[in-house]
This record gives structure tokens, C-alpha cells and sequence, in this order.
């Protein structure tokens, strides 16, 4: 017969082996961190302008992310988000592999690589073949590839079966939602922005850039704590 | 139904029921595959005996091992199945109930 010691035993042995796989698991830090400099990294592409030269007979794949309505970005924001993009997964997917064998402890980092880059051949798909009216005003601020980076998060969250990641992966497609159907600009102080209109599309990636940057240092510090304690 | 097909002790596994079992499957299912060192340093277990739990508990389908070779050291890799994470769950329920219900009395 179980007693209760010895069931308190056998609990606090689960508890603490769960702790001592996840504080040497690879820091869920790293992908959030990646993901919020890559969109912090877009935000010279969407100063807004007059019109480059070239910009509209520019291939409709490079200017369908962002380049026909970020002027002055033209169609070095699409060539952007399509290298850094699956850049940035490709690291995410190898330093964790890498830090997982190490360790001895694996994590499922491959769906939110696969999502985020299906998805962004999949966004570029639709709007490449006249289908914009399908996502609607989503493709008017030209920010459609922080959607791709929402729907990897879910994958992700989903595959790890992470109540913490389910939280960022919430609200950072809140987030990106936003961003790409209003002008955060409108809630901003008057002084912030001083009517320089240029720069109105900027708060929108700065959110989502918060999000994940933000999301990356509460991970940190709660990794570090467990690992401490 | 009788007090005793109530009785929290009926929802504990014989297999599962065991503490380095247990901890294995409580390892296996914060990650999506752990290697058989960190868990031998982990539980503070002999390799022979891990290894006759792991054994116990692939027999039972709760995992699944996968042997292979990080440049020329061999490395075995342990992955809990579907089944595995449905009897940790189980388990750690039943324990949870039966100290609340011994802790009552």
C-alpha cells in the first residue's frame, strides 16, 4: 500500500526531474531574441518616402512583401524579409539542434522553422498571383511577413506543449494582426512622432519587435532563476 | 461502486508506479527527446539499471529509444510516446489525489 510519504516522495521526484530537463534544455530565450532583431532589422525598409525609381517594374516577388507601399525601402524590403527570414529560422533550427546534443537534452524547434518558412512562401504565393483581395486590407501597410512569424510561434507553442510560449504566440499574432490593419501611430503622443509622417509605420514593427524581445528577456530571466534554484 | 474501486491506489500503474520510472517519464515529457547520460546523471542511476527500466517501460510502449552516433561515440536518445505522457498524467493525478486523501484523514 502507497502511503502519503511515500506518494509526496515519488511527486517531488517528478517535479524535480521535470526542473532539471527543462533548466538544461536550450534556451527558448535565443528564437524569440532572433525573431525580434530580424524585425527590429526592417525597420530602416519602411521609412516612408517619394517613390524610388525602378520600383514598380521591380519583380512583383520582391515588392509583394512590403516594397510597394514602404517607397523608400522599395524592393530591398521584400529582398529582406525573404533572406532574413528563413536566415534567422535556419540559425534558430541549427544552434538549437547544436545546443541540444550538447546538453542532452533535444527540444522541437524544427516546426517553427517549417511554419515560419512555409508560411512566407505561402504569403508570397497569394500575393503574387493576384489574390490580395483574399487577405484584404491585411497587405495595405506592406508588413504581411510579421503574420508568417505569428503563425511559427503557434506551430511552435503547439509542438513543445507550452503554456508560456501559447501566451507569446497569442500575443504577439495580436500584435502583428494590428500592426498590419492600423497605424499605432494614431495612439501616440503628438511630440513622439512631431508630424514626421515618415515615420509612421515604425510603432507598428516596434510592438511586434516589443513583444518578442520583451518575450526573449522574461525567458532569460526565469531560465536563469530555475537554474539557479 | 466500492470504496475500494474508488480508492485512489486503483488509478496507479504498476509500471509507472516506481520512482526512477517515473522520473524518467517526468524528463522525457519536458523535452522531445533526452539522452540516456543526462538522465543516468539526473536520477543518479547505474547505466545497467536505467537501462532495465528503459526496457520495462519500451516493453509497456511509454518509449521509444533511438540509438545512434555523435561522431564516433555511440549516444542513445529516449522519446516519450502518446502513451507514456497519458500514464505520467495519470499517475501524477492519482498520487496528488491519494496525499489529499491521506493528508484528510
Amino acid at each position: 500500500m502507497t502511503t502519503a510519504d511515500e506518494a509526496r516522495t515519488l511527486l517531488a521526484t517528478v517535479d524535480s526531474a521535470a526542473r532539471a530537463t527543462r533548466d538544461a534544455r536550450p534556451t527558448r530565450a535565443l528564437p524569440l531574441l532572433v525573431l525580434g532583431l530580424v524585425v527590429l532589422g526592417a525597420l530602416p525598409f519602411y521609412v516612408l518616402g517619394d517613390p524610388v525609381d525602378g520600383v514598380y517594374e521591380a519583380p512583383l516577388l520582391f515588392w509583394a512583401l512590403g516594397g510597394s507601399v514602404t517607397a523608400q525601402g522599395g524592393i530591398w524590403t521584400g529582398i529582406y524579409w525573404f533572406v532574413a527570414l528563413p536566415a534567422a529560422y535556419v540559425f534558430i533550427a541549427w544552434w538549437c539542434r547544436r545546443a541540444g546534443r550538447r546538453a542532452g537534452v533535444a527540444v522541437r524547434v524544427a516546426p517553427l522553422a517549417v511554419a515560419g518558412i512555409g508560411l512566407l512562401i505561402l504569403l508570397v504565393a497569394i500575393l503574387t498571383q493576384s489574390a490580395v483581395p483574399i487577405i484584404g486590407d491585411l497587405a495595405v501597410r506592406g508588413l504581411t511577413p510579421l503574420l508568417p512569424i505569428a503563425a511559427g510561434l503557434v506551430v511552435w507553442a503547439i509542438a513543445e506543449r507550452s503554456r508560456g510560449l501559447a501566451v507569446v504566440s497569442v500575443v504577439y499574432t495580436a500584435a502583428a494582426i494590428s500592426a498590419c490593419l492600423y497605424d499605432w501611430a494614431n495612439v501616440l503622443p503628438y511630440a513622439v512622432l512631431d508630424g514626421r509622417w515618415e515615420y509612421s509605420l515604425l510603432p507598428n514593427l516596434l510592438l511586434c519587435a516589443g513583444v518578442l524581445l520583451g518575450s526573449a528577456a522574461v525567458y532569460a530571466v526565469l531560465e536563469r532563476r530555475g537554474a539557479r534554484a | 461502486m466500492t470504496q475500494i474501486e474508488n480508492h485512489p491506489t486503483t488509478g496507479l500503474d504498476e509500471v509507472v508506479h516506481q520512482r526512477a520510472r517515473l522520473g524518467v517519464l517526468a524528463m522525457l515529457a519536458e523535452a522531445d527527446k533526452v539522452e540516456f547520460g543526462f538522465i543516468q546523471q539526473t536520477l543518479e542511476l547505474t547505466a545497467g539499471n536505467l537501462s532495465r527500466h528503459l526496457a520495462t517501460l519500451e516493453k509497456a510502449d511509454l518509449v521509444r529509444l533511438e540509438k545512434g552516433y555523435d561522431g564516433r561515440r555511440p549516444r542513445t536518445w529516449v522519446r516519450i510516446t502518446a502513451e507514456g505522457r497519458a500514464a505520467l498524467k495519470q499517475e501524477v493525478a492519482a498520487l496528488r489525489e491519494l496525499v489529499a486523501r491521506l493528508s484528510d484523514l
